[in-house]
């Protein structure tokens, strides 16, 4: 059956359909907008970018720690752009990472470099100064301990149980002996020094004096030692100290990340924001290439965050 | 020694081992420094030795042996993190 619609009754159909169609553009657009607000920390252009705030900064970190490791010139111009903020990177990651030992109630940490261990040589001094022996008093006299010589190879001793006794114990002998030398006590002689071992200044090994098992919390921690020594440790060699500096510090923030929320400490938050934002300069283009030249790999850097992000 | 092991060296300072490899019949480590109960950032490459029957260890300081054994590494690392990938 046709219908056939006249004059203003068309009018109305046409204007009810159009008004629909704007309804559903309207609503279709709230929902498009809703979603795009309620999926914030979605991804972004690249599919990789996360636009939460912290998530953001996280990434930044990433970067920053990118440029610092790759490419000095690039550095340098972050730092620059950082100064521009009037902030100092190196300050406000530093107060970071120390304001969440705070809040979590952490004594601050020891800085590796400042730990003062005893050098080797005192070591040494301390040794000797254990096993020497020193009669001060003039009543007591004095006796010089006896070399013991073995002239034979110590495989060739044989223990006779008939006789009680070792096989060659009768070559044992004193190499000099004293007027006035004590009894000699061959059981109780120790070596006191070993000649033919170089002292630990004059070598260039090192003794193992105490080997324990680690008791890893689990394997997940030991990866992440494994993952961030081979992350923030390699490329140092030949690098300044700021350099090296910065690089350890964002090393601390990365794992301090799960600790931390911008809730506890906003102040540096929105502080890192502004110093981390300098990096917003460079491109999509220009921190993709940045991650292809990184030596250490963004892809590991990658990993490592996914890796304390679980 | 092994790895997962923290070996106290002579001027006291420690070291956890975290890889080993092995090199023309020499043994060698993947170490970081271990300070106040956890590792850090320094590291060090050790050779193992054994003088007078007791362990020790020497810095690997040799440029392109050093870089061939940190490749190494780098590849016990990459197939260890592939490995939890694949379990994730």
């Amino acid at each position: 059956m046709d219908i056939k619609l006249l004059g203003p009754e068309l009018e109305n159909v046409q204007n009810a359909a159009q008004r629909e169609i704007d309804d559903t553009i309207e609503r279709r657009k709230k929902e498009v907008e809703k979603e795009v607000l309620d999926n914030l920390s979605e991804i972004a252009s690249d599919g990789k970018r996360v636009l939460k705030s912290q998530k953001e900064t996280y990434e930044m970190m990433l970067e920053l720690d990118g440029i610092v490791k790759d490419n000095e010139d690039l550095f340098l111009k972050v730092n620059s752009l950082c100064d521009k903020t009037g902030v100092s990177l190196n300050a406000i990651i530093g107060r970071m990472v120390e304001k969440n030992r705070e809040l979590r109630g952490e004594q601050p940490a020891i800085d590796p470099v400042s730990v003062e261990l005893p050098s080797s040589e005192d070591l040494d001094k301390k040794k000797a100064d254990d096993v020497s022996l020193s009669f001060t008093n003039p009543d007591v006299p004095t006796y010089e301990i006896p070399r013991i010589e073995i002239d034979y190879d110590p495989d060739d001793i044989k223990y006779d149980w008939q006789k009680d006794a070792f096989s060659q114990e009768e070559d044992i002998k004193p190499v000099v002996p004293l007027e006035n030398s004590a009894p000699t006590e061959t059981t109780n002689v120790l070596p006191t020094e070993y000649s033919d071992v170089p002292s630990a200044s004059e070598r260039d090994y090192m003794i193992v004096k105490g080997r324990r098992l680690c008791g890893w919390e689990s394997s997940q921690q030991r990866n992440n030692a494994i993952i961030r020594t081979m992350t923030f440790g390699e490329n140092f060699e030949g690098k300044s100290d700021d350099y090296r500096n910065i690089s350890t510090q964002i090393g601390n923030l990365l794992l301090n990340y799960r600790a931390f929320t911008p809730e506890e400490d906003n102040v540096s938050l929105d502080t890192l924001d502004q110093a981390i934002g300098a990096s917003n300069t460079l491109t999509v283009d220009e921190k993709r290439t940045l991650y292809r030249k990184l030596n250490v790999g963004a892809k590991k850097v990658e990993r490592y965050a996914q890796s304390i992000a679980r | 020694m092994g790895i997962d092991e923290i070996i106290t060296l002579e001027d006291g300072s420690e070291y956890i081992l975290l890889l080993s490899t092995e090199d023309n019949g020499a043994k060698y480590f993947l170490a970081s420094k271990y300070v106040n109960g956890a590792p850090t950032d320094s590291y060090e490459v050790f050779k193992e030795l054994v003088v007078d029957n007791e362990f020790a260890v020497e810095k690997v300081n040799e440029e392109a042996l050093k870089t061939r054994l940190i490749e190494t590494f780098q590849m016990q690392t990459d197939a260890m993190t592939a490995e939890e990938e694949n379990e994730n």
